[in-house]
Parts: C-alpha cells; structure tokens; sequence
C-alpha cells in the first residue's frame, strides 16, 4: 500500500501545525459556549492579531514586542465584543459578524495606508518567532516528534491538560458550565454570570490573538489578506464537535489538522490541484457539521412503539 | 415555646416598592416569628413575589425597613440575603439540568482539597449527611435531568440547607406535586421547624394553608389586607380577603347532557422533542355537551397530547378522528377551519405574540378571510370593529385594542386568547392549563365561560395540573400518568386521596 507512506513523522508534523490554530480558537470558543456566549467573532480577532502583530514586529524589530501586541489586539476585540453585547445589549451573533467583517476591511486598509501593499506584507525586518528546540532531546528517538516546534503548539497541549482541570475540578468551571446551562441557578449560587461570560470572551480574545500571530510570526512570517481564512469558523466547529469540552475540542482540532495535512501531503504525491487542497479543511468543516447534526439526530432517535 | 420569648425572624415595616404604573408593594408590614410556619397568600399580582424578592435581596425597596433576628439590615444582593441565613426555593427551579444534585447544591461553595481542585467525594457526603439530617430523600449522584419533579424540589430545599438558611422561603412549592408529594413536602417542612428552621409558605391554595401554615398573611393589590392565626380563619374569609368579594369557590353547572360524539383518539402514540414515548396507546372520545377533563402532574404527556391534537406535534401512530373524519395529518390550520379550537398551557409563547397589539392576537387566527380581509388585504375598519366586540363580550380590561398584549395582567391576557379561540364558535375548545397565572377572579370568569361552551352544546377538553380546577370544572375526568389513563373517574364518585393515588399512577 503505496499511499499508507504519508503517514511519517512529518505528516505529525504538519497535523499539529495545521490542529494549533483551531485549536487555540476552538478552546477560546468552548469556554465561551460553556458560558453561554456564541462567540461568532473570533475570526476577526485572529486577522487583527495577526496583522497586529506582525506590524508590531516590522516596527520594533521584535517578535515578543510583535506577540504582545497581537494578543493585544486580540483582547481588544474581545473587549469590542464583550461591550457591543453585553453592555449595551447588540446580538451576539450579529456583533461577531461585524467584527469579522470590519476585520477584513481593516486590516487591508492599514496594510495598503501603512505598507503601501495589496494582498500580502512580507519583510526581512518582521521578526519572527523562533520553534523551541529541547537540548535533552537532541539524537533521542522523540527529537523528531517533540522538538522543535513554535512555542503556541506546546501551549495548545499544555492547555488541554489545564482546561481539563479547570472545566470538570475546579469552582471556576463549575461556575463557568452552570452559566452557560442554567444562569438564574448560577445567579442564585452567588455566581456573578456576567464576569463569567466577560471572563471568557477575554480568555478567547487572548487565545485568538496567540492563534493570530501563530498565523502571522510563527507558522510563517508575513501577513496576507484574510489570513485567518476560515480558521475562526472552523475553530467554533471544533469546539461544537467536541461538545465544548476541553479535550473533545481537542481532538476534535487534530482531526482537521490531520484532514489539512493529508491534503498536503497529497499535493505532493499525486500532483493535485493545489486549489482543490486549499479546500479540504472547509470540505472538513461541513463533513462534521453533518456529522454534529447526525449525532443530535442518534441523540433523539424516537423509541420504537412496542408491539401489541 | 411560651409567647414571651417568641423572637420574630422577620420583620418587614413599611416596605414600598413601585414599578413604572404599578405599586406593588405599598407600605407593606410583615412579621413571620421564628420556628413557625408562615403561609403568604394572595392572587398573581398581589405583591407576594415582590415582597419575598425584596427580601431575598432580588430586588430593592424604595422605601422601608427590613429586620431580620430583630437587627435591622439592608439585603441589596442575594449573596446578603444568603449571608443572613435566607434561602428561596423558587417556583422554577434553579437547577443546572446536566450536574448532579450534590454539583447543583454545591455549587460556588464546593469544598476545595489543599490543591485548590473541588473534593467531589467530601460534597457527597456532606449533601447525604444534610438530606439525612432532614428526611430529604435525594441521592447526591443523579443528574437532574433524569430526577423527578420531587427529588428537584428536594434538591433545591437541600441547596439552602446547604447554604446554612435559617429562614426558608417556598415560593409556590406545591404547584408541580402530586398530593402525595405534597404531603411529603409537608412532612419535610415539619422536620425543618422540628430543627428550629423558619418557613415562609407562599401559595394561593387555601386548602394547603389551612392544612401546613401557623399564622397567614393575605396580600391583594401590594397592600397587606389581613393576619391571623390559621386556627382562627377559614378559607371562605381567605378567599374574601384574598378578592375582595365574595368568591364561589364552587362552579355552578347542571347535569351533563352529552349528545353525538365530536372527537375520537384511538390508540394515539406520542413521542416528544427527545424522542421518548411521552403518550402511549392512549384512547379517548369526547362528545357534545359535556366537558372532559384530564387529571395528571405536569409532565407526565399532557403537554404531547394536546399538542397532538392540535396539529403542532405529529402523531406516532394511532387515529385522531374529529367530528367524523380522520385529523392526525392535517395543518393546525385547517384543524381549526373544521371547528378544533386550542388554549395552550404556554399562553406567553404559544399562545400570544406578547410584543404585539391585542388586536393582532385577536386577529391571529381570522384575519386571512372575509370579512377582515378583501382581496388579501386586511380591512382595518372590520377587524377592529371585530377586536372591540370580542373585547367587550370577553370582558377584556384595557384602555383599548391598540396596547401591547404583553402589559396585561397575565388573567387579561388569558382572556384574550380564549376570546380569539372562542371567537370562531368553535366544535371542541382544548383548553390547556386555562387558569395558569390567572387570580382567582378571572379564574371564576374562565370557569363559567367552559361550563357555557358545553351547555351551548360544545364540547370542552379540559386538561389541568390543577386538581381542584378539573375535578370541579369537568364532567369526566381522565387521570394520565406516563402518557396512559390510568382511570377514568366521575369526579362526584372519587375523593383526593384516591385520585392522588390515580395520579401516582397507583391503580386499585
């Protein structure tokens, strides 16, 4: 079997490339559906990190300078977000439109006042973030796999263990859940719902921007327009299909990273058209979209009439 | 204890507390003494909720003063309110559906280990240890969504125990139960004043006042209107002070003379929204001239029934057969054409549009055909010409059809879906839940109005939680437990000790 060859080391590589952004987005959207809030916007809270970002860079000769402003910029939005809603009462829903719409917008109107371009901004003084390589791994059978990557692929692990705890063993979680499912009882337990929801709008905004300049400083190290390219919505899949719980996000995240990988990695192969692989992850995104709506169908499955 | 030493637990003075074009409470004084149980009764509206929010610390008084022990305090949270050792079981529970009882009543103070996670198994048993102490029933590992109506309750009389409440106040607590239940509520609220805890009872059925309470407060229109000792009172002089008139606690109605029959279900099955079989080989017929009623707790398929027969749930299987022709797979709308009408039990949501003007809801089901429309086009003049008659005869209070259905009373907006129902001269009147949120007043209005249906040669199927409402409204009652009649019963014949058995879904 030919084909069962792609499945090496560097198709590992390239799934949890590609996982890293929806999962950050994805764990961002999991805590914010956990509290009830349908967080729409983080598209737009990704591209303007990653714009953000990569200006802070191009300007300060910094990639930490160009990091903390993206997240910056990530935070902002959410707080945008977290204002539109909830104070002065706008649509969730249709705020987050906005949002991703007037992130679009914007980031090409500064990209062509401030650089001067159209489409892409690349530049040899953008610093980017540099992949970690651990010493004590070096000619170790796990360099290969655990070495070497950008610092937000650690993070995405690292997090799924700390959600974990804190969605199922901590008060924070329970509060948080309790918010999302049954606020008056929350109310009721002395829980303030509205920090709850403020709380994870935030969170996201500061995932959304990791993931931004994941995007923009680290899995490569430029911006293009609309880079975030679906990364929001497929994110707000992620966390659908793992029933926004941590760890089901999670997965729920490598198996579009893989999806995306695989059609990588066929590109090569079989010579594909590369534009019929740029598809695949969104191809992916309504595969499980079908799958969620199948599983809510199994999930109320009518009980057979008993014979008389 | 002797009435010397008698401490008052709470002490409300002067309390008044307006919204825009209402006073819901005006210079309220109530006193509820420590150990006993205090009932709080008056009809939706009166000020009753008003009074226990105020005091829970949901909502502030604009003026007044509060005393709890006998010290004066502010309650302007409910974190204050739980800190003075208040506790509210509220008419809908507060409870997380997904977390188990112990998580729902642990929760935002579970006990922590020296790492900072929650200790899961220390919550368990403390809930056990708790629900022990007081006779409460309630294993700490079953997920409210698979508990009953009761173990919820349970569950959330356990949260404020757990909260340490000294003062536990029931709002409505008896709504959802079946007398059985009920008479373990009361047990259970025995045992909390054996343990020196006080319980402020709210409830607008005199009966259960009569039977649990100590002392009883009756409210009507935010005002304070009389307190006494229960031993004293009766539930006629209740009932008076509660209206303000006279009230026929009895529906006057002849014999039923039932002629040809206008609706047959054969053998209907009904799943609901989850997929579970909520009615099951369920059969009934009702005729002309006769009001049959059905008596069960909520829940247990007479929301799938009646939502079958009007056409909002398709059926499973089995027939519907009305005024001779099979139903079960045709629209709402022509069901209503062949003379089907339908009260809902969720008037708020299904039976009004609350952001729109009476007349539009009057309007809802008739504006499409002549003569309130032309041509496709709504005649203005006929279907508010239209709105005022039904207005008139149905004795809608309000300035006028151009208000929004939503400020009504909820008894006005009742009358606004059984004018619109009725407007049409309808067959067969479902009328689900008719009397829910309505004051007793319009409760005697809604009544007469089924009893004259049936005498005009109608038929009514009158379904209710209410038990009294049923057993004195309708002719023949079936009792549903789990989606099957478990009996049919001539109320005249049967008694409520029985007919919570039937309800229990207990058969002799």
């Amino acid at each position: 079997m030919e084909w069962l060859e792609i499945f090496d080391i560097s198709l590992f590589r390239s799934l949890i490339r590609s996982a890293t952004p929806i999962a950050l987005i994805g764990f961002g959207a999991a805590m914010c559906s956990a509290s009830g809030v349908l967080n729409i916007g983080l598209e737009g809270k990704m591209l303007n990190a990653a714009f953000v970002g990569i200006a802070a860079s191009y300007y300060s000769g910094s990639a930490l300078t160009g990091f903390i402003w993206g997240v910056s910029a990530g935070v902002l939005t959410a707080i945008l977000f977290g204002v539109l809603s909830f104070n002065l009462g706008a649509d969730e829903v249709l705020v987050g439109l906005a949002i991703n719409i007037f992130s679009i917008a914007g980031t090409r109107y500064l990209l062509e006042t401030l650089f001067k371009r159209r489409g892409f901004f690349s530049d040899p003084s953008i610093q980017g973030i540099d992949p970690i390589n651990f010493e004590f791994l070096v000619d170790t059978r796990f360099e290969k796999i655990l070495s070497g990557y950008t610092p937000s692929i650690y993070l995405v692990f690292f997090l799924a263990i700390v959600l974990y705890l804190v969605y199922y063993k901590t008060r924070l979680g329970t509060a948080i859940r309790a918010t999302g499912e049954n606020p008056e009882a929350a109310e009721d337990a002395g829980i303030n719902t509205l920090r709850m929801k403020w709380l994870t709008v935030i969170f996201s905004g500061v995932l959304a921007g990791i993931g931004g300049t994941f995007l923009s400083l680290e899995n490569m190290t430029l911006f293009t327009e609309g880079m975030s390219a679906g990364k929001g919505y497929i994110g707000l899949v992620a966390s659908s299909f793992g029933n926004n719980t941590p760890l089901g996000t999670f997965g729920a995240s490598l198996f579009f990273g893989l999806g995306d990988a695989i059609g990588i990695r066929l590109q090569g192969v079989y010579e594909l058209d590369s534009r019929l692989i740029l598809m695949v992850p969104y191809a992916l995104t309504v595969v499980v979209l079908i799958l969620i709506g199948i599983r809510q169908r199994i999930r109320v499955r009518p009980v057979p009439i008993p014979e008389q | 204890m002797t009435q010397n030493n008698i401490e008052t637990a709470v002490e409300v003075k002067n309390i008044t507390k307006s919204y825009p074009g209402v006073t819901a409470n005006d210079s309220v004084d109530f006193k509820v003494l420590k150990g006993e149980i205090h009932a709080l009764v008056g009809e939706n509206g009166a000020g009753k909720s008003t009074l226990v929010k105020i005091l829970y610390g949901i909502e502030q008084p604009d003026s007044g003063e509060i005393f709890i022990n006998d010290k004066p305090v502010e309650i302007n949270k409910v974190d204050k309110a739980i800190e003075l050792g208040i506790g509210m079981v509220h008419q809908e529970f507060h409870l997380v559906p997904s977390f188990t009882a112990a998580e729902n009543i642990g929760l935002g103070q579970e006990p922590r280990n020296s790492r900072g996670f929650i200790d899961w198994d220390e919550l368990n048993s403390e809930v056990s240890n708790i629900a022990k102490k007081y006779g409460l029933d309630v294993d700490p590992k079953l997920r409210m969504i698979d508990a009953s109506v009761g173990i919820q309750q349970r569950t959330e009389i356990l949260k404020t125990l757990y909260r340490n409440a000294n003062i536990l106040i029931l709002d409505e607590p008896t709504a959802v139960l079946t007398p059985q239940e009920t008479d373990e509520l009361f047990e259970v609220i025995r045992s909390l004043v054996d343990e020196g805890k006080t319980v402020i009872f709210i409830t607008h059925k005199l009966r259960e006042v009569m039977e649990i309470s100590d002392r009883v407060t009756v409210m009507r229109d935010g005002k304070v209107q009389g307190v006494s000792n229960t031993k004293d009172t009766s539930p006629e002089e209740l009932a008076k002070l509660m209206v303000g008139r006279e009230v026929f606690m009895q529906v006057e109605k002849e014999e039923a003379k039932p002629t040809e029959k206008v609706l047959e279900v054969k053998n209907l099955w009904v799943h609901d929204a989850r997929g579970l079989l909520a009615v099951k080989n369920l059969s009934l017929d009702v005729h002309k001239g006769e009001i049959v009623g059905i008596a069960g707790v909520d829940g247990n398929g007479q929301t799938e029934l009646v939502e079958a027969l009007s056409g909002l749930r398709p059926t499973s299987k089995g027939e519907v057969i009305f005024d001779g022709k099979n139903i079960e797979s045709i629209s709402p709308r022509k069901r209503r054409r062949a003379g089907l009408a339908h009260v809902p039990e969720d008037r708020a949501n299904t039976g009004l549009n609350l952001k729109l003007d009476i007349w539009e809801n009057l309007v809802g089901t008739s504006y499409f055909r002549s003569p309130l429309s032309k041509g496709g086009i709504i005649s203005m003049k006929n279907v508010v010409d239209h709105s005022n008659n039904l207005r008139e005869k149905f004795d809608i209070r309000t300035p006028g059809v151009f208000v929004r259905t939503g400020s009504l009373s909820g008894g006005n907006q009742q009358k606004v879906v059984i004018a619109r129902e009725l407007s049409e001269d309808p067959l067969l009147t479902i009328a689900s839940q008719p009397t829910r949120g309505v004051d007793i007043g319009n409760i005697e209005a809604i009544h007469k109005q089924l009893v004259e249906i049936r005498d005009s040669e109608k038929a009514v199927l009158l379904v209710s939680a209410e038990l009294d409402e049923v057993m004195s409204v309708a002719d023949r009652v079936a009792v549903i437990y789990e989606g099957e009649i478990v009996e049919w019963v001539n109320p005249k014949d049967v008694d409520q000790q029985q007919m919570g058995l039937y309800m229990a879904g207990i058969k002799d």
